[in-house]
């Protein structure tokens, strides 16, 4: 029998493109009641996450509390940078949405993550598809918050290459202390790194399809599309735009579209020649490499493009 | 003349109770609230030693909330070899009967910077856990504090048997992730070091003033500063020093002290600096942040502002 009883959550994000379709996607398939977005700084500034975040609850239909969240890395302020190339200045390459009218939350991400997990009874789940800067500061404040919460999934790291330098995922990059303090919470973290992202590339041609399928958010989508620079061959050599921020949200919608691997994290946080960053796994668990990290491995691709395909039928 | 608002977050321990004796005992501060942190003991016992503290001194209008049990990446070291299982261990005090204010303590402080009519001075004499935490909670409350006053670092190597600091004094070196984010703040935060707290030793004939001359807390201070002091001995001291009453002293009669603008800033990487307080020091260089390093202080007027405030308790 289908449960039908939808999965509460909140999204931290920083969007950012990928985030924008990410939770278009994740709202399209009914699946979730999105209890309300907390964005931070990562692919753009604050002022332009924000204002993404709030604009995107209204326009996609979601109309959830926005609650802002931090305005800088923990530590690393001096050395952030935003990564406009690929999302445009302001976040949503040349896509402008009509602007929110809802007000803002009046507390900051990290209370409204909690007051959420107590009232969830322990239902809550997490997404974090941008740097982990909320979610540090949230644990800073409520340390008891990783037992209070059902699961927590993001979109960072890798097991293998990086795509900021040599090792490292930018969300991961932007601020790797708040993701060595996640990584040593007591969170189990469900993590769709760059090893498995970067297998699940959306075809261009693929996407094109879909965008001239008719529905409200077509021209949203091709603009959104149009405007990402994070494009590369897919493992048939096609070009394809890559949306990270969809995987962690994939294997909440069905267990059995991923496949994954127990691990432990360990967050390199010192290294100055291109180690910066990384998030290093130990396949081993034992007491001094507990398990911290589901390490996502791959994606049932063809499952994954029928959910977009439904997509864009959700929105007529 | 209104009395200075302040919060003292602390992790008591031998200085930090006597700081708490000068700061409750002073009519220039306004003691809103004592917020612990893990730190010279677990934030158990140094919750524990802050409830014996404000019961001792008859003060227990003043809340007392418990803060951060570690540091923000870094697990908690304590350090029994310096301050006893207990984190006080010296004296006999009895067991509280007083209970810690059950909040969470980013909103303790939060609602104190909010209602204040006045700037608030937050007086930092254990690890800077919670204050960060604090600001990265609330960066629009930074303008609502008007100093933070900070017992921590060292502007030079230091080098003291029985601390597992490695050249670093302990405050930073337990959470220095932490303080390099609190020295970075916009608002002053002055730094007590050790190359200025050595300045303020008590000798042990002094011990023996505070006992005859301090009333019941003088006492209690006495033999705090008898168990404190066997660390020091060891160390080729010949008296004890009580780091986290400067601060208090400072914000109490800051004429007393000498005090510079220069930026300060901790480090977090080295490999063998992690938790060092690099004090710039450099000529023709124009400080860019609100940091200031005391230099010094007249020791005599120190010594006989913290036998007064003992004795005031009687």
């Amino acid at each position: 029998m289908e449960n039908t009883k939808k999965i509460p959550i909140i999204i931290d994000c920083d969007p950012g493109i990928d985030d924008a379709i990410a939770i278009m996607l994740a709202h399209s398939t009914q699946k979730f009641d999105i209890l309300g977005i907390t964005p931070v700084a990562g692919n753009v500034e604050a002022k332009h996450t924000r204002r993404n975040a709030r604009d995107l609850s209204e326009y996609l239909g979601i109309n959830c509390p926005v609650a802002y969240g931090a305005e800088k890395p923990l530590l690393s302020y001096d050395i952030y940078r935003p990564a406009s190339g690929t999302h445009g200045v302001n976040g949503l390459g040349p896509v402008t949405l009509p602007p929110a009218k809802n007000p803002v939350y009046p507390k900051p991400a990290w209370d409204f993550i909690y007051e959420k997990a107590v009232e969830c009874e322990g239902e809550l789940v997490i997404v974090a598809t941008g740097p982990l800067t909320n979610i540090a500061i949230a644990l800073l404040k409520y340390p008891e918050l990783p037992k209070m919460i059902k699961g927590f999934y993001i979109m960072g790291g890798s097991t293998t290459t990086g795509n900021a330098n040599p090792t490292a995922e930018f969300n991961i990059l932007v601020d790797v202390h708040a993701a060595d303090i996640v990584f040593k919470s007591g969170l189990l973290v469900n993590m769709a790194g760059l090893n498995v992202t970067l297998k699940t590339g959306l075809p261009l041609d693929f996407l094109a399809e879909l965008s001239q399928m008719e529905s409200r958010v077509s021209d949203v989508l091709a603009g959104l599309v149009e405007g990402y620079k994070d494009v590369k061959p897919d493992r048939n050599g096609k070009l394809s735009s890559i949306i990270h921020d969809a995987i962690p949200f994939l294997m909440l919608i069905d267990l059995d579209m991923v496949t994954y691997k127990p691990c432990h994290i360990d967050m390199e946080c010192q290294s100055k020649m291109g180690g910066y960053g990384a998030t290093l796994p130990n396949y081993v668990i034992s007491e001094e490499a507990p398990h911290n990290c589901n390490d996502i491995q791959d994606v049932d691709m063809e499952k994954y493009m029928q959910l977009c395909v439904d997509m864009v039928k959700f929105y007529k | 003349m209104s009395k200075i608002p302040v919060i003292i977050d602390c992790d008591p321990g031998h200085d930090d109770f006597i700081a708490l004796a000068l700061a409750l005992a002073s009519d220039k501060l306004d003691v809103k609230g004592i917020v612990t942190v893990a730190g010279n003991q677990t934030l158990e016992k140094v919750t524990v030693n802050a409830l014996k503290a404000v019961e001792l001194m008859g003060r227990t209008d003043v809340p007392v909330v418990a803060g951060s049990a570690k540091p923000m990446r870094k697990a908690h070291v304590p350090v029994p070899q310096v301050h006893g299982e207990s984190g006080l261990d010296g004296p006999s005090l009895p067991a509280p009967t007083t209970q810690v204010l059950d909040k969470n303590f980013v909103d303790f402080y939060a609602d104190i910077l909010r209602e204040s009519s006045e700037k608030v001075t937050i007086l930092a004499v254990g690890p800077l856990t919670n204050i960060a935490t604090l600001f990265y909670c609330h960066p629009e409350l930074v303008e609502k504090v008007a100093a933070i006053n900070v017992m921590g670092g060292a502007n030079r190597a230091v080098d003291f048997k029985d601390y597992p600091c490695k050249g670093a004094e302990f405050n930073i070196w337990q959470d220095a992730e932490s303080a390099h984010y609190v020295f970075d703040l916009d608002v002053p935060v002055t730094m007590f070091g050790l190359d200025m707290t050595y300045q303020t030793c008590v000798t042990p004939a002094e011990f023996e003033r505070f006992a005859a001359e301090g009333g019941k807390v003088g006492k209690v201070v006495s033999e705090l500063l008898t168990f404190f002091y066997r660390c020091q001995e060891k160390n080729g001291m010949k008296a004890c020093p009580i780091h986290d009453a400067c601060p208090v002293a400072y914000t109490i009669a800051p004429k007393m002290f000498q005090v510079e603008h220069r930026d300060i800033t901790v480090e977090y990487e080295g490999e063998h600096t992690y938790g060092f307080t690099y004090v710039d020091m450099r000529i023709y260089k124009e400080p860019s942040k609100k940091n200031y390093w005391c230099v010094s202080t007249d020791r005599d007027a120190f010594v006989e502002m913290l036998i007064k405030a003992c004795k005031s308790y009687d």
